[in-house]
């Protein structure tokens, strides 16, 4: 039984799926976490790495839950045993990386009614950790042996990729976007193959209505996973909206470059190919079935094949919501679909 | 008949010779273990210049190998233009290139290299002193001894094994002498260091230690250069032919739930 919740807890800590479970679940896996760490019979059994993982899954629950004091204990012990191992050097930037995340929860508490961050605080508590980092850094590289008088080798706080790319997620709370975007291209510009930059990106420019480029971020992303069957209908769902904006005319901007038709056959190619990925896909199905109808809608000439697919799409659907083969809110979401689109 | 032994071994031997020898190993690779341990580098920044082209040159190689995720051959076309504009130049290079072609980059300069060459040889110096001086040890002072016998007969093919420094031709093979001893006891140990450490990496890592002689690093200005590489990438991609993945992907979905 413990070796079951032992590999629970790391498949979570490896998955982060911790990271978007309702709050009822998030307070029992706590629970579950802070028993497992608290025996020693269990906990004393992994090896340095494992530890690291439970903790930090620990430490993401505990603020999750709002257990500031624990998350707070449990900062201590990470730092103790990163130190202690030498899994990173002391001044590791990860745990300058954790820290800031707690002191951020900690600006949150008194402050998220007013839907407004503090950033400052935090900016300030990087700089500075990055600076002593750095001059840390620097010491040593400049006491080691063969390494005295070689600039090259001495670094600066623009290293610290990790820590810079907690700088630019801290804009996000701003309500500049443009200024956010700048921001994670200089990421991307740095390191092109960080998916996550690129995701992000996207989704900024989704927000602020610029499809197309939206449209490249995720292109690029598939060109680094090009089987993630999530982006493919991600994919699908902004051609559903560049076909909106072409129907439109774009309410004043320009929307695409391509007419409304090829925007809907696009998003099927595209949910098709999620579909064709895994299967088992609601979110793919779904979009599938509205690019379809709205597609036979509007009277463009499509073969029998769309039809035939709508079909079985509607079929599918139903069939996933009558045998229950997805989660609650999925389920919430296709009835809603198969309601609004009949 | 009693069947009298080749050679009479004083028993005192054991204790003086063969017991010290084995000690001596086994808490000398303890000690080499500890000290390897030490001279391990601690991670260290990575130069963020490097990263960027290593990444920007993968980024390239993917978008040759997963172009098929674009849908349209225009798009393509113009993916294509904007990575020859955007990686012909020295724009993503860590380093720029010469402006003489003929000239060839020192190894000596190149700071990777010589961290790489100053901690090959502090593992190797702390794998080679301890042995050589065990070894100067067990020659000196026990050069020639017969320290035991085996309880089973071997082939006189171990001869040169079980009997280095031993020199009579006709002695049974199943006796061992004091180097050949400390040869078995350098390559035979891992089950006695699995005991100590109770941690398989490290075991793996001292016998891989003992057994193996250090990779020596790549020196710089011996294999293609960033910008060889990102030539060779856009002549690949230059002549790559197009054929989108989700052109079909209608037909096929089609083709696999009709009958469903």
């Amino acid at each position: 039984m413990s070796l079951d919740v032992r590999q629970q807890l790391l498949n979570y800590s490896l998955s982060r799926r911790h990271l978007s479970l309702p709050p009822e679940h998030l307070a029992s896996l706590y629970e579950v976490c802070t028993q497992f760490v608290g025996s020693p019979s269990n906990f004393g059994q992994l090896d340095k790495i494992e530890q690291n993982s439970v903790l930090l899954l620990q430490l993401q629950l505990s603020l999750l839950t709002c257990h500031d004091i624990e998350a707070k204990a449990i900062l201590e012990k990470l730092t103790d045993l990163v130190n202690d191992d030498r899994l990173v050097s002391s001044e590791s930037q990860w745990l300058i990386y954790w820290r800031s995340v707690y002191l951020q929860c900690q600006s949150e508490n008194g402050n998220i009614e007013k839907g407004d961050l503090p950033t400052d605080p935090i900016f300030e508590y990087l700089n500075q950790a990055s600076a002593k980092f750095i001059k840390d850094s620097n010491r040593r590289i400049g006491t080691s042996l063969g390494a005295t008088g070689d600039p090259a080798r001495l670094r600066s706080p623009e290293d610290l990729y990790m820590l810079k790319k907690r700088k630019a997620a801290l804009f996000s709370y701003g309500k500049d976007n443009r200024k956010y975007a700048e921001k994670l291209l200089e990421l991307i510009d740095l390191r092109p193959l960080d998916l996550e930059n690129w995701c992000e990106l996207a989704e900024v420019y989704l927000a602020s209505g610029e499809l197309e480029k939206c449209h490249c971020c995720y292109l690029e992303v598939l060109i680094g996973v090009p089987f993630a069957y999530n982006i493919w209908a991600r994919l699908g769902e902004v051609c559903l909206l560049l076909d909106r904006v072409a129907r439109d005319g774009g309410n004043g901007k320009k929307g695409s470059s391509r007419d409304s038709g090829e925007q809907l056959k696009n998003a099927v190619r595209h949910f098709s190919r999620s579909i064709e990925l895994c299967d088992m896909y609601a979110r793919g199905w779904s979009g599938l079935y509205v690019a379809l109808k709205r597609l036979l809608v509007t009277g463009e000439k499509v073969g029998e094949a769309y039809s035939q697919l709508q079909d079985i799409a509607e079929r599918k659907l139903r069939q996933m919501v009558l045998e229950k083969q997805t989660n609650e809110s999925e389920i919430t979401n296709i009835k809603w679909i198969l309601e609004r689109e009949t | 008949m009693v069947s009298v032994p080749d050679l009479l071994l004083d028993p005192s031997i054991k204790l003086w010779v063969l017991l010290p020898i084995s000690i001596v190993m086994v808490l000398v690779g303890v000690l080499r273990t500890y000290i390897s341990m030490l001279l391990e580098p601690s991670p260290k920044l990575q130069d963020r210049k490097l990263i960027r082209e290593q990444q920007h040159l993968t980024r390239l190689r993917n978008y040759c190998n997963n172009r098929h995720v674009i849908t349209y051959s225009e798009e393509h076309t113009s993916k294509q233009g904007y990575f020859v504009v955007e990686y012909s130049g020295d724009k993503y290079l860590s380093q720029k290139p010469s402006t003489d072609p003929r000239q060839q980059p020192n190894p000596f300069t190149d700071a990777g290299a010589s961290d790489m060459m100053m901690q090959t040889m502090k593992a190797s110096f702390a794998n080679w002193v301890p042995q050589s001086v065990i070894m100067w040890w067990v020659n000196f002072f026990f050069k020639g001894y017969i320290i035991m016998k085996l309880p089973f007969d071997v082939t006189a093919n171990f001869k040169s094994m079980l009997q280095t420094s031993v020199n009579t031709p006709d002695l049974d093979t199943s006796y061992v002498s004091s180097v050949s001893w400390y040869f078995v006891n350098l390559l035979g140990l891992k089950s006695v260091y699995a005991l100590i450490f109770d941690d398989n990496d490290v075991v793996n890592k001292l016998m891989a230690q003992q057994q193996q002689p250090a990779i020596q690093p790549q020196l710089a200005g011996a294999g293609p250069t960033a910008q060889q590489m990102f030539r060779s990438q856009l002549e690949t991609l230059r002549i790559a032919p197009f054929q989108s993945c989700v052109t079909g992907s209608t037909d096929r979905l089609l083709k696999k739930y009709a009958n469903n």
